[in-house]
């Protein structure tokens, strides 16, 4: 059955692929869809996606976000040769990924970047980097492991150090 | 989260963030201090802007984790001591390609930095003079560039102070440095450093004038011979500036008033032609602060993605930037402080400017452009962020 959708081709021609969730949730998306993902254009390339794309790392509502993402980029490139068309999907594409990111718990946008990261998806990977970037710049490095629930392992004395290095970062 | 995530989102915080989170813990500190072989300058590229508005062309205006650690005893401290404002014992002379040449003040010797790998290749010492005094021997840079036939990173100096008529050559790739002779009158005054485009090396001088034109004279790096060449057809006012700029391969100066910023390239069989003028903005005070503010002018050159330049405009009043392919002029923002000439030409002037990051939030970057010479393994953009503008 999966094979058969796999094969189906739609009006636009581009043939359809099925990515697997983790927990088994399936999507059907085009080719021109899926290959915004380096991992799965390489393998559209090796002709190894006939029974669906299993991605075992990627939980099935981290990938409906991915999928949307996808689907939403895929106009991107078809829309780039009418200039007007263009610069108003820029717009909203620009909208879309605001909100995409804007509104994650920072549990999920780890998660969405370890899919962008695994799938490879070069766009999707900056800008969810970049978001958590941003959140970080301001904090001290107390608040930095907060957020990213890591354990201190200097000593006292190691970690004076560090910050005696370059002091004047930690100012103010 | 695996190393390579963590590298992600290090790889794009600024740097006073970066140098934070090395605190954090072992495994950040590892990243953010080893040389990361994918995006290796991001880490470095970001300028704290309260560091940048500093009057001296030192170290001070560069991201701390581009002072790298080095092993040769005492200067370990001294690279350190780069991040205060007001001591400082390397100044920065020069860029070339991303690569930073540092000469060590008050003596007589330079060193290239590479930010991208955080390491340092000293350059053959000039021996002092025994009955001088050691302020004497300070070297300083006339050109930086890469000499394209043994391909090797040069320098062209001299010793303001000692020589009358002598400049060395130091290369990263001989032992000893190597005596030229002083040139021709007219270069023996020359006491900054040039504009290197293409093979050769130009100098402006305005203050030498002659009939209120400014000189121009070059330094051909393969045949290593001086040449003076004929003035723009410019009158200049005194105290006037006028410097040299890289216009895409095509040497050019600048010059400015209150009303236009004119860009005169020398062409083929060295002619000087108009390339542009381009409006200024009216002053926001009246026009007496313009002759007094006008020596902070400057005026920096980078290549945009479709080919075209695209030039930084920075005046005492104004930030601007032009594109010359939409001859587009767009006020990046008012001049808040100063911006002075030297902070310019530090982050590297033939191929230097404000450009956007490509997000829309994120303002505008002070920025090196990539390479031309892209080949080169160690060297891919360097981008000093210092954002202006939103």
């Amino acid at each position: 059955m999966a094979a058969a959708a796999a094969e189906a081709t739609t009006d636009g021609g581009g043939k359809m692929i099925i990515l697997i969730s983790a927990d088994g949730k399936r999507f059907e998306v085009t080719e021109a869809v899926a290959s915004q993902s380096q991992l799965i254009s390489n393998m559209i390339e090796d002709d190894c996606t006939e029974n669906g794309v299993r991605l075992p790392n990627v939980d099935g509502d981290i990938l409906t976000m991915v999928v949307d993402y996808c689907n939403m980029h895929a106009g991107d490139a078809a829309a780039a040769g009418d200039t007007m068309k263009a610069s108003s999907t820029e717009e909203e594409l620009k909208k879309f990924d605001a909100e995409l990111v804007q509104a994650l718990e920072n549990p999920v946008l780890f998660k969405l970047i370890l899919a962008a990261n695994f799938l490879n998806i070069k766009s999707l990977l900056d800008m969810t980097c970049q978001r958590v970037a941003d959140m970080m710049s301001g904090k001290t490095p107390e608040q930095m492991r907060e957020t990213f629930s890591i354990e201190n392992d200097f000593t006292p004395e190691e970690e004076a150090a560090i910050r005696q290095e370059n002091a004047w970062a930690f100012d103010d | 989260m695996n190393d390579d995530v963590v590298s992600e989102i290090l790889l794009r915080l600024p740097a006073k963030a970066v140098l934070r989170s090395r605190a954090v813990c072992r495994t950040w500190r590892r990243i953010t201090t080893a040389y990361s072989r994918r995006r290796p300058l991001q880490l470095l590229g970001n300028t704290d802007p309260s560091y940048y508005f500093t009057p001296f062309n030192t170290l001070t205006s560069l991201p701390a984790t581009a002072v790298p650690r080095i092993d040769d005893g005492g200067d370990i401290a001294g690279c350190r001591r780069l991040l205060h404002r007001d001591r400082f014992c390397l100044g920065l002379e020069a860029t070339c390609d991303g690569f930073l040449l540092f000469r060590r003040v008050q003596k007589g010797s330079m060193l290239i930095c590479n930010p991208a790998t955080r390491q340092l290749v000293n350059l053959p010492p000039v021996s002092p003079e025994p009955s001088s005094r050691p302020n004497d021997n300070e070297l300083r840079a006339l050109g930086f560039y890469f000499h394209r036939p043994s391909g090797e990173y040069r320098v062209l100096c001299h010793r303001p102070l000692l020589d009358v008529d002598a400049t060395y050559i130091l290369s990263t790739g001989a032992a000893e440095p190597r005596r030229l002779g002083g040139g021709p009158d007219y270069h023996r005054c020359t006491m900054v450093v040039g504009e290197t485009i293409g093979d050769t090396v130009y100098w402006c001088r305005p203050r030498y004038l002659h009939n209120g034109k400014p000189q121009i004279s070059s330094f051909d790096t393969v045949s290593e011979a001086f040449r003076l060449l004929p003035p723009p057809p410019v009158s200049l006012a005194k105290d006037e500036l006028v410097a040299m700029i890289d216009m895409r391969g095509t040497p050019a100066v600048w010059t400015m008033t209150e009303l236009h910023l004119d860009v005169w390239a020398l062409e083929e069989e060295e002619r000087w032609v108009r390339r542009l003028r381009v409006g200024m903005p009216p002053p926001p005070a009246p026009l007496a602060y313009w002759s007094k503010g006008s020596r902070k002018n400057a005026v920096a050159t980078f290549e945009s993605g479709d080919g075209g330049v695209q030039m930084v405009v920075v005046t005492w009043a104004w930030k601007l930037l032009y594109d010359d392919t939409s001859k587009d002029r767009r006020v990046v923002g008012r001049t808040v402080a100063l911006l002075f000439r030297d902070t310019v030409d530090i982050s590297g002037t033939p191929i230097v400017g404000f450009v956007p990051t490509g997000r829309a939030s994120s303002g505008w970057n002070l920025a090196r452009r990539t390479s031309r010479r892209t080949a080169s393994p160690i060297y891919n953009s360097v981008e000093y962020k210092h954002v202006v503008a939103s």
